[in-house]
C-alpha cells in the first residue's frame, strides 16, 4: 500500500503550476540575460578537448561560459573554484581554469565528484565549511554560486564525448544564421547587419522562428531504462539579452528528429541605428557533456 | 395446544371477532386471546395508512384484510394482502403495516412469534370530500374562503447515531380536536395531511426512547418538516432484541452529520463528503490536492472506511467532488482520533460512510445535472423485502475544455474526466437477517502533452498521464443470531489502479488486488454489560513500477531539487500484503451516568513481520441531558508504506508508527436544537517514518506531538434553521531524528473556523453560506541557489523547514436553491457559489529561475455551479 494520497500532491503542484503558469510573466525568465550569467561549464580533458568524462590522472580543463548582455557593465569578477578544501581562485575573464583528476584510490570508486565556484562582482570569494554554498566579500554588487560536477570515465567503456551542435545550427525566419565572426557594439549595428551572422530585424510583436539543430552522427548511443540502446538525448539551453524567447529548453530526444524549434518574439524598444541582441546556446547530452555556441541579431525599430 | 392450534384459533378469533372500526384512518387491536396462557399481539398505537393520490376523487373507503407474521420482537416481519383489490391501497396498506409495532404475542409471558390476519380500512382525507351542496346564492353569506390546509412531514430519529426509528408513534395533539396518529415508516418519516393552521403539540414515542413533545408552527399552504431525535431510554441494553448489528461502543469523539443535512451545505456542490470539512480538527488541504487533513496528521495516517470497509480514495481529481452519490449515505461518521478498536492500522483519524438501503414504497430517482457533472440515481423496491439503488455521475468538463484552453498550454489527448457508479442491493430475508451486496467504483483519468519543456526543469516534457481508478465488490450480510448477539459479516475485494507517468522522468503505477473482510459479534452480556469482538483483515497483492527521482519523506522534504537534478531511480516489485487483527470491546454501564468502553486491538503485519497491541479506553458521563463530560486514551499503530518497507528502495526492517491518543471534553445541549462541545487532545506520535542519512532508505526515528482544543457549535436541523460553528486552535509538530530541531508540520494549522449555516425561506426557497477562516500552511523559506552547470538550473537553498507561513485562507460560499414539488416528484434549482469574494488565496510560492524572484500561486477563484436536480 503506497502513499497513494501521496501523490495527489504531485498533481496538485502540477494542476497549481499549469494554472499559475501566468504568474511567470511578472517573473524573470531563465531564457533572458539581464546581467552577467554563468549558463554552463565545460569540462575537458587536456590533450584530448573532445572528451568530456576524465580518468583518475588527467588534467581537467574547466572553462565557465558566461554570458554577457552587451552594453552591461563589464564588472571586474572575483572566482573561486572548491573541491572540498582545495580551491582555486581567480580574476577577470574569461573564467578558465585546469584541475588535476585526483587518483582512483583518493576517489574511493566514485564516478563524479563536484566542484563548487563562487564568482563575484565587485569582489572576492569566500569559501567556508560551514556555509551552505560559498559566500562574495562584503561590497561585492552580484554573487553567483555554482556547482560543476566531473562525471569520470567509466573503466572499459568508451569515455563520453561532447555533443556537437550542426554545422548549420540555426535558422532566423528560414535564412541561415551563423555565429558572428566580430566583436560588436550595443547599438548601432544596423550599418552591419544584413548578413547570415547579423541579421535585421524589425522589432515587432511577432514572433521569429528560430530552427535549431544538432550534429546527429556525434550523438552518442546510450543505454535506456529497458536495457535497449539509443541515441542519447541532448538537452539545449537558449538565452537572449532582449526580446522574449518563447521557453529556454529543448530537448533533442534519442529517437526523434535532431532539430528543434522555437519562438523569439523582438517586442522591444530598438535604437534606431540598431540595438544588438545576442543569443547563447548551451547543448548538454546529460553526462558531463557539453557545447556552446552564439547568435547575435540587430534590431531596428 | 399446539403452536398450529394456536394460530388457527387466533385467525379465527380475529376474523370471526367484531369488526374493525376504521374510522379515522386508525386500525384497533386485534380480539381478546383464545386462552389464559397465551396473549396474541397487541398493536402499539394506531396505524395511519394515508390514502393514495390515485385514488383521489374515487370516495372509496376500503378495508383491505393482510396476514401478518409478528416477531419476538413485535416487528412485522411480513404483511400479504390476503384478498387482492385495488393495487393502490393494497401496496399502502402493506406499507403501513410494515412499520406497525405490536406488543408480541406471549405464553406464559415468553415472547413468541405469531401470524395473524389484520384489516386495515382507509377513509377519504377531510380535504378530499365533496363539498357540500352549496346554498342558494342569495343565501349564501359573505364569509371569507378557508385558507388552504398546511401540512406536517417528518422523520423520527434516534439522538445517538441518528438511525432512523420505524414504528415510532408520533400523536398529533390540538385543543377541540381529536387526536391524530402516525407510524412511522422503515426510513422514520411519518406524515400528516390537511392540517389547520396554528401551533400544534406533536408527541413522539418510541419503543426503547424517551418520548418528547413539541410545539409546531402551522403555516397555511406550507408544509412543515420537522425532524425528532429520540434518546435513548436509560436501560436500553434490557429491552434491545433487534435484527440490527449496532455501531461500535461511542467513541470519545463521533461527529455525525445526518442525510437531512448532508447535501445542502454551502460550497460543496450538494456534495455530502466534503461536508466534512466543517466538522473541528479538519484542516484544509492545499487547493486541487483532494486530500482528508485530520487533527494535524499527515493524510496517509487516515483513513476512509464506506460501510466498513476500506476505499483508497475520498474525492476525484481536485477535491471538488466526491466518489460517492451524496444521496445514497446515510449517514457520515467522522472520528477525528481515540477511535474504536474496529478501526486500525492508522493513527490519525477515521471517516466512516454509511450507505442507506433503497426505499421500498415505490420507485425513487434523482437527476442532477450542473456545470461539471451529471448524475443519475434509481431506487426499485424488490418484492416487499428488498430494494436495488443504481447511481452513476459523469464529468463533462472534458467535452469543452480543450476549446477553452489557450492556445500553446497544454494540448489534451484525453481532458480530465472522472466517472464513478455504485450499486446497492439490499435484502431483509426475515426480521433478523439483513444482506447488502454493493459494487461500485471510480475513475479520473487525464492525459495531455506537454508544448515543450518546462523552463523550471526540462525534464517536465511530453506527456502528462495521471489516473487513478477502483472498482469494489462489497457484500455484507448482518443476522441477530439470538435475542442479545448480533453478528456482521463483510467481505469485499476488487482492484485499484494508480498510474503518473511524466514523460520518460517519472513514472508510477501501482495495481492492488485488495481482499478484505471482516467478522464481527455484538452480544449484550448483562443489562449494562456489551461486547463487541471481532476479525479483520486486509490482503491482496500489489504490484509497482517505478521510474523517478528516489522515495523520499514527504513530510520536511522541502524544496526539492528539480527532476533534471536528480538522480533517476528505477524499481518494480510485487508485495502481497497480509494484515490480520483481532479485536474486542466492552461496553460497561456501572452506574447509569456512566459508560466506559474498553478494548485492546492486536494486529499482524506480515510484511514487516511484526505484531502491534493496542489498548484503548474511553469513558462519558453524562450528569443530565444537557451536560456530559467524555475522556479517552489509547494506543493506535501504522504499518509503513510499500515504498517504504520495501528492500530496494526502502527498509524492510521498519516497524509500524506509533500513536498514543489522548482527549477530555464537555459537551452540552441548550436545547433541542442547540448544543456545543469543547475538547482538548494531544497525539503523541512514535517511531516516525523519516529518511535517514543515506537518504534512499527510511528509519524509525522522528517523533511528533499535536495538541489543540476543539469547540463545535451545532444547530440541528429543526424548524427551517441549521448550523454548524467550529473552531481549532492546534499545533502539529515533528522532529526527524534525536539532535533535530522541533518543527512544524507541512499541514499545521493554527486556526481553523467554520461557520456555515443553512436557512429554509419558505416557498421551497432556501439559503444558506460557509465561511471558512484558517491559517496558512507552512512553508520552508528558501534562503538562496546554487547554479547546477550540469542541468542548467538553479537549485534552491533552503532555511529552516516551515519556519515561514503563508498568510491566512479565508472563504465565504453560498447556495440557493428553489424546490418546486409537484404531485409525484420534485424539482430544484440551485446555484452553488464557491469564493463569492474571489479572494485570492496563496497555496504557494512560485520562484523565477534563480530563487531571487518569488510571486505568490494563488488557489481556486470564484467557482459558480448552476445546477438543476429533479427527484422521484
Amino acid at each position: 500500500m503506497i502513499r497513494r494520497r501521496a501523490w495527489a500532491h504531485t498533481f496538485a503542484a502540477t494542476a497549481l503550476a499549469l494554472s499559475a503558469g501566468g504568474c511567470m510573466s511578472d517573473l524573470d525568465k531563465g531564457s533572458s540575460i539581464l546581467d552577467t550569467r554563468v549558463v554552463g561549464v565545460r569540462v575537458e580533458v587536456v590533450g584530448n578537448e573532445a572528451v568530456a568524462a576524465p580518468s583518475p590522472g588527467d588534467v581537467a580543463r574547466l572553462t565557465v561560459l558566461l554570458a554577457e548582455p552587451p552594453g552591461a557593465d563589464q564588472d571586474p569578477l572575483g572566482w573561486g573554484v572548491g573541491l572540498g578544501p582545495l580551491v582555486r581562485e581567480g580574476m577577470g575573464r574569461p573564467i578558465v581554469l585546469e584541475v588535476p583528476v585526483p587518483d582512483a584510490a583518493l576517489l574511493g570508486g566514485a564516478r563524479s565528484f563536484p566542484l563548487v565556484g563562487q564568482i563575484c562582482s565587485n569582489g572576492t570569494p569566500r569559501f567556508s565549511m560551514g556555509d551552505a554554498a560559498p559566500t562574495c566579500s562584503e561590497g561585492s554588487t552580484r554573487a553567483t554560486s555554482f556547482l560543476a560536477t566531473i562525471s569520470l570515465a567509466r573503466e572499459g567503456m568508451a569515455p563520453n564525448r561532447h555533443p556537437a551542435l550542426a554545422e548549420d545550427f540555426a535558422t532566423l525566419a528560414e535564412e541561415r544564421w551563423d555565429a558572428p565572426v566580430e566583436a560588436l557594439p550595443a547599438t548601432g549595428c544596423a550599418a552591419l547587419a544584413g548578413t547570415p551572422a547579423l541579421p535585421l530585424v524589425t522589432a515587432s510583436e511577432t514572433a521569429q522562428r528560430l530552427l535549431l539543430r544538432v550534429a546527429d552522427a556525434e550523438r552518442e548511443d546510450v543505454a535506456r531504462t529497458d536495457g535497449s540502446a539509443a541515441k542519447e538525448t541532448v538537452t539545449l539551453s537558449q538565452f537572449t539579452s532582449a526580446g522574449s524567447l518563447k521557453r529556454q529548453f529543448s530537448v533533442f530526444e534519442g529517437d526523434a528528429a535532431p532539430d528543434a524549434e522555437v519562438e523569439w518574439t523582438p517586442d522591444l524598444p530598438a535604437d534606431p541605428e540598431g540595438t544588438l541582441v545576442r543569443f547563447w546556446f548551451v547543448a548538454r547530452d546529460g553526462r558531463g557533456g557539453t557545447a556552446f555556441t552564439t547568435r547575435a541579431v540587430c534590431v531596428v525599430p | 395446544m399446539r403452536p398450529s392450534l394456536w394460530r388457527a384459533a387466533l385467525v379465527a378469533a380475529l376474523c370471526l371477532g367484531p369488526a374493525l372500526s376504521v374510522a379515522p384512518a386508525h386500525a384497533q387491536s386485534p380480539a381478546a386471546p383464545a386462552a389464559p396462557a397465551l396473549s396474541p399481539p397487541a398493536l402499539v398505537g394506531a396505524v395511519d395508512p394515508g390514502y393514495p393520490e390515485s385514488a383521489r376523487g374515487s370516495g372509496e373507503e376500503p378495508v383491505v384484510t393482510l396476514e401478518l407474521t409478528i416477531s419476538v420482537a413485535g416487528e412485522v416481519t411480513d404483511a400479504r394482502v390476503v384478498t387482492p383489490g385495488r393495487a393502490d391501497f393494497d401496496a399502502l396498506a402493506v406499507l403501513a403495516m410494515r412499520a406497525a409495532r405490536f406488543e408480541p404475542a406471549r405464553r406464559s409471558g415468553t415472547p413468541i412469534p405469531a401470524r395473524i390476519r389484520f384489516q386495515l380500512g382507509f377513509r377519504v382525507p377531510e380535504d378530499q370530500r365533496p363539498p357540500p351542496a352549496p346554498e342558494p346564492e342569495d343565501a349564501a353569506p359573505d364569509v371569507p374562503p378557508a385558507p388552504p390546509p398546511a401540512r406536517l412531514v417528518g422523520r423520527v430519529l434516534s439522538r445517538d447515531g441518528d438511525t432512523a426509528l420505524a414504528g415510532a408513534r408520533v400523536t398529533l395533539l390540538r385543543a377541540g380536536e381529536a387526536p391524530r396518529e402516525a407510524i412511522t415508516g422503515a426510513d422514520g418519516a411519518f406524515a400528516f395531511d390537511a392540517l389547520a393552521p396554528g401551533t400544534a403539540r406533536l408527541r413522539v414515542e418510541a419503543s426503547d426512547y424517551t418520548s418528547r413533545e413539541d410545539d409546531e408552527q402551522l403555516a397555511s399552504g406550507e408544509e412543515t418538516d420537522v425532524v425528532y431525535r429520540l434518546e435513548e431510554a436509560d436501560d436500553i441494553e434490557a429491552f434491545r432484541a433487534t435484527a440490527r448489528v449496532d455501531p461500535p461502543p461511542r467513541e470519545v469523539t463521533r461527529r455525525t452529520i445526518t442525510s437531512e443535512e448532508l447535501t445542502r451545505i454551502p460550497g460543496t456542490r450538494g456534495d455530502a463528503l466534503r461536508a466534512i470539512e466543517l466538522l473541528p480538527g479538519v484542516g484544509r488541504p492545499p487547493g486541487l490536492a483532494g486530500l482528508v487533513l485530520i487533527r494535524g496528521a499527515s493524510p496517509n495516517d487516515s483513513q476512509v472506511f464506506l460501510d466498513g470497509q476500506p476505499v483508497p480514495l475520498l474525492y476525484h481529481f481536485g477535491g471538488l467532488t466526491s466518489f460517492y452519490n451524496s444521496r445514497m449515505i446515510d449517514r457520515i461518521d467522522f472520528y477525528p482520533g481515540n477511535f474504536s478498536v474496529r478501526y486500525g492500522r492508522k493513527v490519525g483519524g477515521v471517516i466512516d460512510v454509511g450507505v442507506r438501503d433503497g426505499r421500498v414504497d415505490q420507485v425513487h430517482g434523482v437527476a442532477d445535472v450542473n456545470l461539471v457533472d451529471a448524475s443519475l440515481l434509481l431506487e426499485v423496491p424488490v418484492g416487499e423485502r428488498a430494494s436495488l439503488s443504481l447511481a452513476a455521475r459523469r464529468s463533462y468538463i472534458d467535452f469543452f475544455l480543450t476549446d477553452v484552453l489557450p492556445e500553446g498550454t497544454i494540448s489534451l489527448t484525453a481532458a480530465p474526466v472522472y466517472y464513478d457508479y455504485q450499486s446497492t442491493f439490499s435484502w431483509r430475508p426475515t426480521a433478523r437477517d439483513r444482506i447488502r451486496l454493493q459494487v461500485y467504483g471510480s475513475s479520473d483519468r487525464f492525459e495531455a502533452v506537454l508544448p515543450g519543456p518546462a523552463d523550471g526543469d526540462p525534464a517536465v516534457r511530453g506527456s502528462l498521464d495521471l489516473s487513478t481508478q477502483f472498482h469494489r465488490f462489497q457484500a455484507s450480510w448482518k443476522r441477530a443470531l439470538t435475542d442479545d448477539v448480533d453478528q456482521n459479516l463483510e467481505f469485499a475485494f476488487g482492484t485499484t489502479n494508480l498510474r503518473i507517468a511524466l514523460g520518460d522522468a517519472f513514472r508510477l503505477q501501482i495495481d492492488t488486488l485488495p481482499i478484505n473482510g471482516r467478522a464481527e459479534w455484538t452480544m449484550r452480556l448483562a443489562p449494562r454489560v456489551r461486547l463487541v469482538a471481532g476479525m479483520d483483515v486486509q490482503s491482496g497483492p500489489t504490484d509497482i513500477a517505478f521510474i523517478g527521482p528516489a522515495p523520499a519523506q514527504q513530510d520536511g522534504n522541502p524544496n526539492g531539487a528539480p527532476l533534471s537534478a536528480r538522480e533517476r531511480f528505477v524499481f518494480s516489485g510485487s508485495e502481497t500484503v497480509y494484515r490480520p487483527a483481532a479485536y474486542v470491546e466492552a461496553s460497561l454501564r456501572p452506574i447509569d451516568p456512566l459508560q466506559i468502553v474498553l478494548g485492546m486491538r492486536l494486529d499482524w503485519y506480515r510484511d514487516i513481520k511484526w505484531w502491534s497491541f493496542d489498548p484503548r479506553l474511553s469513558a462519558r458521563y453524562t450528569f443530565d441531558e444537557r451536560w456530559a463530560i467524555k475522556a479517552g486514551i489509547g494506543m493506535f499503530s501504522q504499518p509503513p508504506e510499500f515504498q517504504e518497507s520495501a528492500d530496494l528502495v526502502g527498509n524492510a526492517n521498519l516497524l509500524p508508527q506509533r500513536a498514543l491518543h489522548v482527549s477530555a471534553g464537555v459537551d452540552h445541549k441548550f436545547d433541542r436544537q442547540f448544543s456545543l462541545g469543547v475538547e482538548g487532545f494531544y497525539k503523541n506520535l512514535e517511531r516516525v517514518i523519516v529518511a535517514n542519512d543515506a537518504g534512499l532508505r527510511f528509519d524509525n526515528g522522528g517523533i511528533g506531538r499535536i495538541y489543540g482544543l476543539e469547540v463545535a457549535g451545532r444547530a440541528n436541523p429543526v424548524g427551517r434553521f441549521f448550523g454548524f460553528v467550529s473552531y481549532t486552535l492546534m499545533r502539529s509538530e515533528r522532529r526527524d531524528g534525536p539532535g533535530e530541531p522541533w518543527r512544524l508540520y507541512n499541514f499545521d494549522q493554527t486556526h481553523i473556523l467554520t461557520l456555515s449555516g443553512v436557512y429554509r425561506l419558505g416557498r421551497g426557497w432556501e439559503a444558506g453560506a460557509t465561511f471558512r477562516l484558517i491559517s496558512g500552511n507552512p512553508t520552508t523559506p528558501v534562503v538562496g541557489s546554487l547554479y547546477d552547470a550540469n542541468t542548467d538550473l538553479y537549485i534552491p537553498l533552503s532555511g529552516a523547514t516551515n519556519s515561514a507561513r503563508n498568510p491566512f485562507f479565508h472563504r465565504l460560499d453560498v447556495r440557493i436553491e428553489k424546490i418546486w414539488r409537484f404531485q409525484s416528484w420534485k424539482l430544484a434549482l440551485y446555484l452553488d457559489v464557491q469564493n463569492v469574494y474571489n479572494r485570492q488565496n496563496p497555496e504557494g510560492i512560485q520562484y523565477n529561475y534563480d530563487y531571487r524572484q518569488s510571486a505568490v500561486i494563488s488557489g481556486l477563484p470564484i467557482i459558480p455551479s448552476l445546477g438543476v436536480r429533479g427527484e422521484l
